[in-house]
Order: structure tokens, then sequence, then C-alpha cells
């Protein structure tokens, strides 16, 4: 079993009217299984409403499955005794950069965690230090956090959550709010960590430059999993891609429009070295 | 912006007075301030004077600095100086016209008045100069811990403490661009009567509520994913214990109070 | 009909510790009826720029002339300038405050004192220029999706009938759909009512499919300020800054050196198409001549 596991998840909620009747239940989350192995990069891909993030909160314990079970390290979200575990193993970050950091000062926001977990002062430290390097913000670390640029907070944000230890790090859209150069810190920051960590990544975004590097990318869409694969099979349907309101990097499209005008190109080219090499042969 | 308002002034730099607990700074400025109630004659003052010096030069945070705090209550120290001085009765009588007089009395009363205020402003605002809100919320917090026997949630509400400390910045910036985002479809928030005015609010009310209410509860959830709950179980990355230098920070305040009592009966 | 910078200066916090000099000698003409994207990465000055098109900060020096009127000359009216020239900011969750979709949109038509049957004729309007049908009257702006709150924050500055429409960021943290509605619409109120439409982004893919001029502002100065195919030329000294042409760009370079004689300055991926199947096409017909 994979250190992230769904098995036919399903998760409802009540769409209410303004007196607070059930008018019907909206399905966010539809039959979706899931299997992440311990130290993959996954990468989550889907429009805004695709139910993507409401399925990461389950995976935290942060909403409980309507219907099927997740294990994250084989412990059942729903068991109640294994709820610190689940989240110390599966850290969270999510979107805003500024409703996450709870300290004024970065180096005491990313001592937060490990503090709820009741860890000896010395060891806190310890944890802060090497988190804080991790993500390359030691020089920032007396600093308040609303001096920092978004990409910056951000990354004190994974250094909050690397602080508890965790084996998998979960990033609900962790770049929506931020500037390109920003989202390029934040994305380099977390391939660093699965690379030379080895920690588990399962980055949902709807950016899909930011998903070229992962292992495997889960495409997802009216709250179940459409599309699985590498970054290169899923990029070479296009047409299934722009069929669900997502972008394909304009090198892929641009492979693929000159291969229906008669060109010969290899599918799901995803660098432009690749598409400069297929047209001079 | 306004970002760059820093909350509780925070001077840093490293320093004997900035290493001490929280709590003992806490005391300190109690003191101190009591200190000045006692104090009536010269010496007394004196001796406060001193010791103020004393701290300011262990503090290392510039006097033009620490002076800079007197800027905006100017106008109340010359207020209550001008009051003491044209108004008190007593001997000997320099001056009078109808209701106003200048006496001896008055003038010393005038001076020590204002000395008074000055160095119960630069005292107390030595401790925020020395202390991170964070620290001073902690101090508050072990210092309180007490009241948890009658059913305060002293942790919880430090909790909050810092997280208003950490959000003010953040939310007055935010009501800035909503001003100016209501300002670009023509509102209003200057000109009219006072219930013209108050209706010009709601537009910007209404998204900076909504807004706080948004933070509220992302931070909430995402304090719960980094595994609060409650102040039980917790443990400080800054546990606060009392060290050499905070017995002699207590050892000095208790002989600066005996000496300054000394000095009020005996002279 | 112009809205013109005159060597612009903005100074934040004169004076202070904090002083920053956030934008130097800006000269800047935008006519009526342009598609301008103005490009720069955070804390180029950018969002500055703009709130000086509608008097929302002022200059510390130099003049911005409406119509060739200083704008900040003694009663000039800058709360009708504002009708004028429409700013959007960039979220919309920072103006939707009434609990209806079209309550909100009639906010700015109000505060310019028309009355009530042409206030409501203008919200109804701009609504539908920007695709939010009858149906979204009643609904509270809240409940929207966030491409949804975009198009109502913008339909309330179009209620109020602005010759120029200054959008801040109008597509960050949308998806890519969202993302197309929004240009979309914009398009569609440049080529059909003729507004001027100014778009303040920092990704140059976004823009170039859709402008007719980029103006690079970098460390509070005009780096740049051409067509795109001419901006996008400088694509290394774009990146030096920051920033990063369209990935079609760096794949026309990237063909020619290896001797795939295409047009360099595209910049839409239709473009690279036609460019590089007319240069394979040349190329092939070339190699057949020679008997390669």
């Amino acid at each position: 079993m994979g250190i992230v596991k769904t098995a036919k998840l399903i998760y409802e909620y009540a769409r209410r009217d303004e007196d607070n009747r059930v008018i019907e239940p909206v399905r966010a989350v539809d039959r979706v299984d899931l299997d992440i192995q311990e130290g993959e990069f996954v990468a989550i891909l889907g429009r805004n409403g695709s139910g993507k993030s409401t399925m990461a909160k389950q995976l935290n314990a942060l909403l409980y499955p309507t219907e099927g079970t997740v294990w994250i390290e084989g412990m059942d979200t729903t068991e109640e005794k294994y709820l610190w575990d689940i989240r110390q193993t599966a850290g969270m970050v999510f979107q805003n950069p500024d409703n996450q950091i709870i300290a004024t000062v970065v180096e005491e926001d990313v001592g937060f965690g490990p503090e709820n977990m009741g860890v000896p002062p010395k060891e806190i430290w310890k944890r802060v230090d090497e988190s804080l390097q991790a993500v390359g913000m030691t020089a920032y670390r007396k600093m308040s956090p609303n001096h920092l640029s978004g990409g910056q907070k951000q990354r004190v944000a994974i250094a909050g959550v690397m602080a508890m230890k965790p084996r998998c790090i979960i990033l609900d859209e962790p770049t929506a709010m931020l500037d390109p150069n920003g989202r390029k810190e934040v994305i380099r920051t977390v391939r660093e960590l699965n690379r030379e960590e080895g920690i588990t990544v399962l980055l949902i975004t709807h950016y899909m430059e930011e998903t070229v590097e992962a292992d495997r990318i889960i495409v997802m869409d009216a709250g179940h999993v459409e599309m699985t694969g590498t970054p290169r099979e899923i990029f070479s349907q296009v047409e299934r891609l722009k069929e669900l309101k997502l972008d394909v990097p304009q090198v892929t499209e641009l492979a693929y429009e000159c291969k229906r005008e008669g060109l010969n190109m290899p599918d799901g080219i995803l660098t432009v070295q690749e598409l400069v090499d297929a047209l001079c042969q | 912006m306004m970002k760059d308002i820093t909350w509780g002034q925070y001077y840093p730099v490293e320093s004997t007075i900035h290493n001490l607990d929280p709590r003992t700074k806490l005391m300190g400025t109690m003191v101190y301030i009591i200190s000045l109630f006692i104090a009536n004659n010269l010496a007394c003052y004196l001796l406060g004077i001193v010791f103020l010096a004393a701290v300011i030069h262990l503090s290392r945070v510039p006097l033009s600095y620490i002076t800079r705090g007197l800027k905006p209550i100017a106008a109340l120290l010359l207020i209550s100086v001008l009051f003491n001085m044209f108004l008190t009765s007593g001997e000997p009588l320099y001056w009078q016209w109808k209701l106003l007089k200048i006496t001896g009395t008055g003038l010393r009363q005038a001076f020590y008045m204002g000395l008074r205020l000055i160095l119960l402003i630069m005292g107390s605002s030595l401790m925020t100069f020395t202390t991170t809100p964070t620290s001073l919320t902690d101090g508050l917090e072990k210092g309180l811990r007490f009241l948890n026997i009658f059913h305060v949630p002293v942790q919880e509400v430090a909790m909050m403490m810092s997280i208003a400390l950490r959000f003010i910045p953040i939310l007055t910036e935010e009501t800035d661009k909503i001003q100016k985002a209501q300002m670009a479809r023509g509102a209003d928030f200057e000109n009219g009567n006072i219930i013209a005015r108050a209706k010009a609010m709601i537009p910007l009310l209404v998204p900076l509520f909504i807004s706080a209410w948004r933070r509220a509860t992302d931070l909430a959830m995402a304090m719960e994913a980094r595994c609060y709950h409650g102040g039980s179980g917790r443990t400080k990355m800054f546990p606060l214990e009392y060290k050499q230098a905070d017995r002699m920070g207590y050892g000095i305040l208790v002989l600066y109070l005996i000496a300054l009592c000394l000095l009020r009966y005996l002279l | 009909m112009s809205i013109e910078c005159r060597s612009l200066n903005y100074i934040y916090g004169q004076g202070t510790a904090m002083e920053v000099h956030v934008l130097r000698d800006i000269d800047l003409t935008i006519e009526k009826g342009e598609f301008v994207g103005i490009i720069g990465h955070t804390g180029s000055g950018k969002s500055t720029l703009i709130q000086h098109f509608n008097g929302l900060l002022r200059a510390t020096t130099g003049q911005v002339l409406y119509d060739g009127e200083d704008i900040f000359s003694e009663g000039y009216d800058r709360r009708a300038l504002r009708g004028h020239v429409g700013l959007v900011f960039q979220y919309p969750e920072h103006q939707l405050f009434e609990a209806e979709v079209f309550q909100d949109v009639c906010f700015g038509p109000k505060n310019q004192g028309l009355p009530r049957e042409e206030i409501e004729k203008r919200a109804r309007e701009a609504l539908e220029l920007v695709g939010l049908g009858k149906e979204f009257d009643t609904r509270s702006p809240f409940e929207l999706s966030g491409g949804q709150k975009r198009r109502v924050a913008i339909a309330g500055v179009l209620a109020m009938e602005p010759d120029y429409l200054i959008l801040d960021e109008p597509t960050a943290g949308l998806d890519p759909g969202g993302r197309d509605e929004i240009l979309g619409v914009l398009r569609d109120l440049h080529e059909k009512k003729g507004i001027a439409v100014i778009l303040v982004s920092h990704s140059m893919e976004d823009v170039a499919n859709y402008v007719q001029r980029i103006v690079v502002v970098n460390d509070g100065q005009i780096a740049f300020d051409d067509t795109p195919r001419r901006v996008f030329q400088h694509y290394k000294e774009l990146e030096a800054i920051g920033l990063s042409a369209p990935q079609v760009t760096y794949i026309a370079h990237a063909l020619r050196e290896r001797g795939l004689m295409v047009d360099e300055n595209v910049t839409t991926v239709e473009e690279a198409k036609k460019s590089i199947l007319a240069a394979v096409r040349a190329r092939d017909a070339e190699r057949g001549r020679t008997g390669r």
C-alpha cells in the first residue's frame, strides 16, 4: 500500500437555500482511487471546481469521506486516535500565504507545528534551523512575514510543515496567488525537497507548466479522475486537455499543430529542445 | 504600504535588557511606574532618572529613538504642565490674574508633573522597544497562568493576541485597498453629513468583514493542519526560565525601590 | 482624447526612513481606443502607475493630463474623472458588497448621480457586456465562481460607461478557462464598444495574444514601449529583469540557430505554426532541388 491511498472516495455536501433547507446534495469528489508511493512527485491538475482541493483536505483529515476510505500510511483518517499522526505524516500547505502564517516572526512560525506536537524546545530549534535551510529561507529567519514576497511566504509555510517531519507534503494550489517568479521559486523548492529529502509530494494546481516535471499527473474534472499518466502521456492528448479547459505548454501545442499539418513529429513534446530536434533532423 | 507599520516598535539589537525574561521586564516596568508616584522630592526624581538612564544605556536603544515616542503626547504633556503651573494655589505667590496664578508650589508641581510623565512614557516604551510582541505575550501568558484556576483560558487569549498582532497590519493594508477600489467606482468617503458618511462606510465595511471572516476560517484550518489543539500539551520555542540576569534584575529592582522610599521619607 | 503622464515621479513616504522612489520620470501617453498591456514583475511600480491615471494617487512631481487637463489642478473633478477612467482592482472581493449582483453593479452609476432608470439601464447593459444574463441579477456575488466574480467587478466599473478601462491583474488566480473568458470579454469590449483597455499583468503569454502595444515597467521606469513583436525581440533583456517572452519566441530563436529560417518575431502559437510550416516546406523544396 502506498503512503497515500484512497478507495472509492466520495465526498458530498448539501447545498442549502436561504432558510437553510437542503436543496440538493453536491458530489464534490466522486469515486476517486489514488495510490501514491513513497517518494513520488504527483501533480493533480484540474480546473477550478474540479474537486481537487476538496480531495486534498480529505488527505489531511480536515474533511472526512462521505463514502469510501482514505489511508495515510495505512491509517484510516476516520479513526480519531490517528488524527495527529496523520496530520504530521501528511503536512499541508494552502493557497493563501497570508492566511497560514501564524506568528509575527518567520522562525517562530516555523516552530508552531512542533510546539503543538509537544516537541522539546531544543529539538524545536534544531528542526527550525533544518527546515529553514531546506527551503532556503535561513537569511530571513528574524523577519516579519509581512515584509516577504508571496513566494517567500509560501516557502516559510513549507518550512513550517517540514518542521513537523512529514513523510508527505500536500500542496493545495500553493502558487495560485503568486506572480511567475514566486511560482517558480515555490516549485523549485518543492522539487528539491522531493529529490533531496525524499519527501512524497502531492501538488495540486491548475497551472500545467508546474506539472511538467512530475513523475505522474492525475487530471481531475467534475470530482473524478479523468486521466492519469506521465507528463508525456498526458500532454500528448492536446484536444482532450482543451476540452477539460486546461492549458498545454505552448511548445506542446505548437508541435501538435505542426503534426496536424502533416509534419513528421513524435507525440507529447514537452521542451523547446525536443521540438527543435524534431524539426531540424 | 501600510505593512511598514511595525507593531510594538521593537528595536532589534542584542542587549542585556533585550535578553531579560519578559516577566522581569513587565515587573520592572510596573515597579518603575509605582516608584514615580512614590517620588516626591528632587532626590527621588534624580534617582529615577539615573535608574532609567542606566537601563537605557544597557538596552543599547538610541536615546533619540526613545524620545521620539514622546512626540505624540507632547500636547498632553504641555497641557498638564500648564494646568499645574497656572492653577495650583500655594506659596509664594509670584503673579495672579483672575483665576490664573503662578506660585512656587505650582512651579514645583508643574516641573515634577512634566518630569514624571516623561519618565513614565520613556520607561514603559523601553519595554516595547526591547521585547518582541510575541515574547511579551509569552510573558503575560506565563505570568498570568495562575488565572487558569479561575477558568480563564490564558493560553488561548495569548494566542489570540499574537494572531491579532500578525493580522492588524494585513487588515489595515486591505482596508486601504478596498477604499481605493470603491473610490474608483465613485464612492466618496470625505464629504457629506454624518449620516451620509456613515452610509458611505458600508461598501468599505462589508468587504472588509467578509475578508476577515474568510481569513479567520482559513487560518483556523491551517492551524488545525499543523496540529494546534489548544494550549494543553504545547511546548514553547522560548520556554520562560529565570536566569542569573533576571535574579539580579529583581534584586536591583528591590534595592531601587528601598532606596527611593528612604529618599522620600528621610529627606 | 488621451491619458498623458509627463515626467511623473512618485515617492512613497517622502522624508521618512521608509522613503521609496516608486516611479521615476514616466512619460507615457495612452490614446482613446488603444489596447495596451502594462507588464512588470511585482514591485516594479506598475500598479502604482495606473492609480495615477484616475487620480487615486497623487504624483510627487510631474503631471497627469486627461484630455489635456491637469487632473491635479485646483477644482478638477476627480470623482467625475473616475467615471471616464474606470479602474478594476485585482481582487473582486475588495469591491463586491451588495447582497445581489445587480445592486452591486448599480453602485458606480448611483455615485455618478444618475436618474434611476438610467442607472438600471446601464447596469443591465454592463452585465450583458460581460456575459452575465438576467438569471444572475438576484444571485449573491459572494456565491459565484472566481471568474464570475471578476466579471461582476468589471461590470461594476463598466456601468459607469468609461472611455478607458484599466484592469490590474484581471486573470490572477483564475484557471485557463476563466482566464480565456475574461480576456475574451475584454477583447469584445475593445472591438465592439471601442473602449480603450489597459491590462496590467506579469504574464507575457497572456497578453501577447490580445494587446496592440506593450509597456514594460521595471524598477519604476519604462523599459520598453512598443508592439508585442518589437518588445519580444528584446527577450534577453526581458529575462534579465525577471520577465520572459512567450515560449514561442524562444522556439523561433532556437530554430534559427539550428538553421531553420523561421520568423523570429512570432508571438503566438498560430503565427509560429505558419512560419514553421513555411520554413520547413522551403527547406524541403531546397533539399529536393539540390538532390539531398
